[in-house]
């Protein structure tokens, strides 16, 4: 195991990570930055350019375990290592495995795993905020039109959190807004890819030392969904 | 002690005395446009406490939703003024995309002021925009997205658009969450904002003669 190598990660991605790592023996330190940021964008890259700043000169490399989230990886600046991350435009196609299975899911699934129903602010949180400060009806009326385009909810099965547990925890929101939750098979290979260097030009963004993440960089997980 | 305007109801979140409050300056025949900017101005403090992180999600959108109830009560309410109306405006949520909150809530307030919409609904295929400006020829093509990645997909359409010719006679609004004019640049589009109120301001400037900024700006 290389001793240059150091992973900055989103906490969403907690669970996965350890796992996978614990899979393939990978004793790479991990930096932390907590989800819930991905709502502001703008704080997020702060955050992570700050995560970087910090990371001892002895790590030339560091893993990005993140989505593109909202622009938030735009400008993210290299400084004098190597970052690489997956081009992913949140972390669902990381749950999934690729960027055509997330395709595949269909643009009106909402998705859950453990990780992002715990760490994040989720609809299933937003939901219960709104009946609290606004009444059962007035909540009702905003999710309804929140989610009024999806179809289904899907809890991603990554095999590294209790499913049904966190089906539980999301069934008011099925009742709600009366569509089916159904289990999707997660595929944790992007994860795995990323610690063990296999970064094809498709699925991982390499940027060099002096250079920054660009819009470009972000149009090619656009790019990645067609093909 | 002093009454509160609509705008700070609506920013403070006090939805059901902004609700009455709105109900009553309809009957009271409130001049459209500063009913418009009160509508607006409240929407820009949600927004700005929640970027602050002061509110969540579902107060900006519970606040939206409010706006759109007021419009489209003052549009049974209020006979529209339609002499300063310069086009219409198509609009759509584009493919990859689903969600609508922040485009319907343009929707409403362009209606609410007598300008014709052409509303294509949510993933919308490239082609079809393409089809519904040279159907409609609008004043502005507004193209709503809250998710980066389907910037290719604008990219792709304003290519066709530009090839057919079709960009000439027309402005091109790209708006959203994911529309961050500090990080997003795309050629030839006339206005990328993710803020709600600057969109509003711009499509009403281009579209009446009598543009949106008057006494509450």
């Amino acid at each position: 195991m290389e001793d240059n190598i150091i992973i900055l990660a989103c906490s969403t991605l907690r669970q996965e990570l350890e796992l996978v790592m614990k899979r393939i023996s990978c004793k790479y330190p991990v930096e932390w930055v907590d989800s819930g940021l991905h709502i502001w964008p703008d704080k997020l890259k702060i955050e992570v350019q700050k995560k970087l700043q910090d990371i001892h000169p002895r790590y030339t490399t560091v893993l990005l375990l993140f989505g593109f989230c909202g622009n938030s990886m735009i400008d993210i600046e290299a400084g004098n290592r190597t970052l690489v991350l997956p081009l992913a435009a949140d972390c669902i196609p990381i749950f999934l495995g690729s960027n055509s299975n997330r395709e595949k899911a269909g643009i009106d699934t909402y998705f859950y795993t453990a990780g992002y129903l715990n760490y994040e602010s989720n609809m299933v949180s937003e939901f219960k905020y709104a009946i609290q400060k606004y009444g059962k009806k007035r909540a009702s009326y905003f999710i309804k039109a929140m989610m009024a385009h999806y179809k289904r909810l899907a809890v991603i099965d990554t095999g590294a959190f209790d499913v049904e547990e966190v089906i539980d925890k999301i069934k008011d929101l099925s009742l709600e807004l009366d569509i089916p939750t159904v289990i999707l098979e997660g595929n944790l290979i992007m994860i795995e890819n990323l610690l063990s260097k296999n970064w094809d030009n498709d699925s991982f963004l390499i940027v060099q030392p002096g250079c920054k993440i660009t819009l470009d960089d972000s149009l090619r997980v656009g790019k990645s969904l067609i093909c | 002690m002093h009454e509160k305007s609509l705008s700070s109801l609506i920013g403070d979140l006090l939805v059901d005395e902004a609700l009455k409050k709105g109900i009553l300056m309809i009957k009271n025949n409130i001049d459209p446009i500063l009913f418009q900017n009160e509508i607006m101005n409240g929407l820009s403090i949600v927004g700005n406490k929640y970027n602050e992180g002061e509110c969540f999600i579902a107060d900006l959108m519970v606040a939206g939703m409010l706006a759109r109830d007021l419009f489209n009560l003052a549009n049974k309410n209020i006979a529209l003024d339609k002499v300063y109306v310069n086009g219409k405006v198509v609009i759509g949520t584009i493919a990859g995309d689903i969600h609508d909150i922040g485009k319907n809530l343009v929707v409403d307030a362009l209606t609410y002021r007598g300008i014709e919409v052409i509303d294509l609904g949510v993933d919308v295929p490239i082609l079809d925009f393409v089809d519904a400006v040279e159907m409609y020829k609008p004043a502005i093509l507004a193209i709503s997205t809250i998710i980066d990645s389907t910037f290719s997909n604008i990219k792709e359409l304003i290519t066709i658009l530009k090839k057919k010719g079709l960009l000439k006679n027309m402005k091109l609004v790209v708006g959203g969450a994911a529309a961050d004019e500090r990080y997003v640049k795309i050629e030839d589009v006339d206005l990328l904002t993710n803020e709600y109120k600057k969109g509003m301001k711009y499509c009403l400037e281009i579209l009446t003669k009598d543009p949106l900024g008057g006494k509450n700006e």
